[in-house]
């Protein structure tokens, strides 16, 4: 039988029209996403305490609207409208409320990606870790967790398209950051309420972590050397002993 | 502020409870006693509700309130008396008896006084005098009841007394009308007695029929008949044109037919049944294949005559053979079936089109370029598995290597260490310089969290090592490592590497420890040999130099 078919066929889903993909690029957008809770103080009720925001956003400080299409937030079911859609930058959403749930993220990508949806959760945190002293209204309580979008093999259309983005690294390269990020932050000046929340967004950076690592790596491999030298010695022994049994 | 907190049950240092979540404000009582059911009742069911309401709420409440609203003369109850009834479904007139609870009232002669009104002692009531409680008591505060009168009812369940009317004909109308070559008078007579009798449940009427009929026969005299009688009763149509008789005519020819095929799939044994699945599901593969290569010509310009022409060969092949290539080119092409994922995915075999034979006859390059090239095209959805390619082997021979080895085709993560040559440049069409130390993970094309792929990879690892090594490792990194806080790619790499590296350092441990391990030699010459070989050993090293040091050691001294 003369069927000789070696390229693999596309998803029942993309039968119409198969996504052409760019082999062998892999598109990482560092984000970072979390909560920022301040205590209402004097204005605080029983059911609205703290006041917060979650929110997604380029770990470099780059605009991830031309990447992010919409990102869903799910609330906890007593909140009204629990399913938040936020349809532009910047992807975050300000609430008030007096308990800690968790929250569901769901960023939608452009339809030029042609990828699925992806969920991410954060748990809600009002209230500060040693609970000594009274809750300030000014400092927030800030958790933010890094974690990155790793677009493997993007398709054609949303590669070009954003190639060249600020936002991203392609294979581990990063384009030049672009100088609206800076100037978006500084943009950012409300009322003492609507404090910049940028303000309050925590550093991320692996250096830390890389160099543990690397030390971490440096001293196992030292003694894998030792152990290889040892092993060597060991075999040369036996080869030896082996060598005098046949005397 | 802190009771607050203590309220809430917010995570403290010190304590371990577990935030309260707003989820727990709104808990609901979810046994709630249904309205118009007594609290004790509804606690006799363990507080639980019953799975399917019997009797609505509402229902229930609406018979108390009936109860209740009826004003009651004060010397009236309702009491159970055992009473005589018939029955209006009965031809004969037998009277059964049986208990009622029927409204009684207070015979007027009821008296506090000690010879007790109309009954006095020692009077004997006959049954048919039902009342009770007029037998004679010394007690004065008894009342006598008797049956209040009210109007005779018909017996409850006569109502079900249904009986079909089934149209009887005179002689005259059978001789003016119903004559007919295959039935005599005396079976169609027959035939009517037995339908009044039964009911027209035509399968007794067929068993019990003197002669012998079937059903459709017996089924259409009937109606034929009955419906003719009734037309010529009637004086126009309009009178019996809603008679279910002339608007649903018995087919006979139909219902033979239909009672037969209905035979042959009630009794289809379960193999003609997956007979007929298994040639339903061909037929099905077949009309989606033949889609599938439609966009396939779309798609790959080079193969476009070969698959017009694989398409025509196609439909004039045996079911069989479509059926076995189907088998492994769909579930190669798809992988989405757990079976086949064993099918290796060779290209060079006799049986393949003749586009396949093109790519072997080419060189390598072109084989992988053509392969990597289509593969990306679509979505893959097989798990990735990741394999670790020796270091500095690049990636255009690794693909190679895979696709003739005949492994699983799922793209695999290749994590090679060190510095890498990451873009072999022949199977991409897209060049863009990479920093030198950047391993490209081949992953199915999506969009991942990093985190996630982090887990995924850990996990990999661990199937790939065994549980042991695993736990070994995982114990190293949670004590020296820290917690990957932030999954950059290149933080992730470096993790990676860092277990990879740790096991070898533990393999290379275990080595060293079972060659240096002092175990007692099994037998005595082993013993002897190793032994006088022994002694000028280094101290470290004991006896035992390893099995095959053993066995030489005592195979040399015999050859000797």
């Amino acid at each position: 039988m003369q069927r000789g078919k070696t390229a693999r066929l596309v998803d029942d889903s993309e039968k119409k029209n198969p996504v052409r993909r760019v082999k062998d690029v892999e598109m990482v957008v560092p984000i970072a996403y979390g909560t920022v809770s301040f205590w209402l103080g004097k204005k605080a009720d029983e059911y609205h305490s703290h006041k917060w925001t979650v929110y997604v956003r380029s770990a470099l400080g780059e605009e991830l609207g031309a990447i992010i299409k919409k990102v869903v937030f799910q609330l906890h079911p007593s909140f009204n409208n629990p399913t938040r859609s936020v349809e532009a930058a910047p992807f975050e959403l300000t609430e008030t409320g007096w308990g800690e749930f968790e929250i569901g993220m769901t960023v939608y990508f452009h339809p030029d990606a042609s990828e699925k949806p992806l969920e991410i959760f954060h748990h809600l945190k009002l209230y500060p870790e040693d609970d000594t002293g009274p809750q300030s209204t000014k400092k927030p309580v800030v958790v933010e967790s890094y974690d990155e979008l790793v677009f493997s093999e993007p398709s054609e259309a949303f590669f070009s398209r954003v190639q060249k983005h600020p936002a991203l690294l392609i294979n581990g390269k990063q384009n030049p950051p672009s100088a609206a990020g800076a100037v978006e932050t500084e943009k950012k000046k409300g009322d003492s309420k609507e404090q910049n929340l940028s303000h309050w967004f925590l550093k991320h950076s692996d250096d830390e972590e890389l160099d543990s690592i690397m030390s971490a790596r440096e001293n196992v491999m030292s003694r894998v050397n030792k152990l290889k030298a040892d092993l060597l010695q060991l075999e040369n022994e036996a080869a030896r002993l082996k060598a005098n049994v046949a005397h | 502020m802190a009771d607050a907190k203590d309220i809430l049950g917010v995570r403290r240092k010190n304590s371990s409870a577990a935030p309260l979540n707003e989820k727990n404000r709104n808990t609901t009582e979810s046994h709630k006693k249904p309205d118009g059911m007594s609290r004790e009742l509804f606690q006799l069911t363990g507080g639980l509700p019953p799975v399917i309401p019997s009797v609505g709420a509402a229902h229930i409440k609406k018979k108390k309130q009936q109860k209740a609203h009826e004003p009651r003369d004060p010397d009236t109850k309702m009491g159970w008396r055992m009473v005589p009834f018939t029955s209006s479904a009965r031809v004969d007139n037998l009277a059964l008896h049986h208990w009622e609870r029927l409204l009684l009232e207070k015979e007027a002669s009821c008296d506090c006084d000690i010879t007790n009104g109309g009954e006095g002692p020692g009077t004997w009531t006959s049954p048919t005098d039902l009342d009770h409680d007029g037998r004679s008591r010394p007690f004065p505060q008894r009342a006598t009841y008797r049956i209040a009168a009210a109007p005779p009812r018909d017996y409850l369940y006569a109502k079900f007394n249904k009986k079909v009317e089934v149209i009887r004909y005179t002689d005259k109308e059978y001789a003016a009308h119903l004559v007919d070559d295959t039935w005599t008078k005396e079976e169609t007579d027959a035939l009517f007695d037995l339908c009044e009798q039964f009911d027209l449940r035509f399968i007794i009427i067929a068993d019990r029929f003197p002669t012998c009929r079937t059903v459709e026969e017996l089924r259409n005299r009937y109606y034929s008949s009955a419906k003719l009688i009734l037309e010529k009763r009637s004086g126009s149509d309009d009178e019996i044109a809603n008679h279910p008789l002339v608007t649903t005519a018995y087919d006979y020819n139909y219902e033979v037919r239909r009672k037969n095929a209905l035979g042959i799939v009630l009794s289809q044994t379960r193999r003609q049944q997956a007979e007929d699945n298994k040639v339903l599901e061909e037929a099905r593969r077949i009309t989606e294949r033949r889609q599938k290569e439609k966009h396939a010509k779309e798609q790959k310009e080079a193969a476009n005559h070969t698959a017009t022409k694989r398409k025509q060969s196609l439909s004039e092949e045996d079911p069989d053979a479509v059926k076995e290539g189907v088998t492994t080119r769909e579930d190669l092409d798809l992988d989405s079936s757990a079976e086949e994922t064993t099918n290796p995915h060779q290209p060079p075999t006799g049986a393949d089109a003749q586009d396949s034979a093109e790519l072997v006859k080419g060189d390598a390059a072109n084989v992988e370029e053509v392969l990597v090239n289509a593969m990306p095209s679509c979505s893959i959805k097989p798990p990735t598995r990741s394999r670790r390619l020796p270091p500095a082997q690049p990636r255009a021979s690794a693909l190679a290597a895979k696709i003739t080895g005949g492994s699983s085709v799922s793209t695999t993560g290749a994590e090679t260490p060190g510095p890498e040559a990451s873009d072999s440049g022949t199977a991409t069409t897209y060049t863009q310089s990479t920093p030198s130390n950047y391993a490209l993970q081949l992953m199915s094309p999506g969009v991942y969290l990093q985190s996630k792929l982090q887990v995924r990879r850990m996990r990999e690892f661990s199937s790939q090592v065994g549980r042991k090594m695993a736990k070994k490792v995982n114990q190293w990194m949670n004590e020296f490592a820290p917690r990957l806080k932030m999954p950059t790619s290149r933080a992730c790499m470096a993790h990676m590497e860092l277990r990879r590296e740790l096991q070898e350092l533990f393999e290379l441990e275990g080595k060293i420890k079972s060659l240096t391990a002092p175990k007692k030699p099994p037998r005595a010459e082993t013993d002897a040999a190793v032994g006088a070989a022994g002694t000028s050993a280094l101290p470290a090293v004991a006896v035992r130099v390893g099995t095959r040091e053993r066995r030489r050691s005592v195979r040399m001294p015999n050859n000797k």
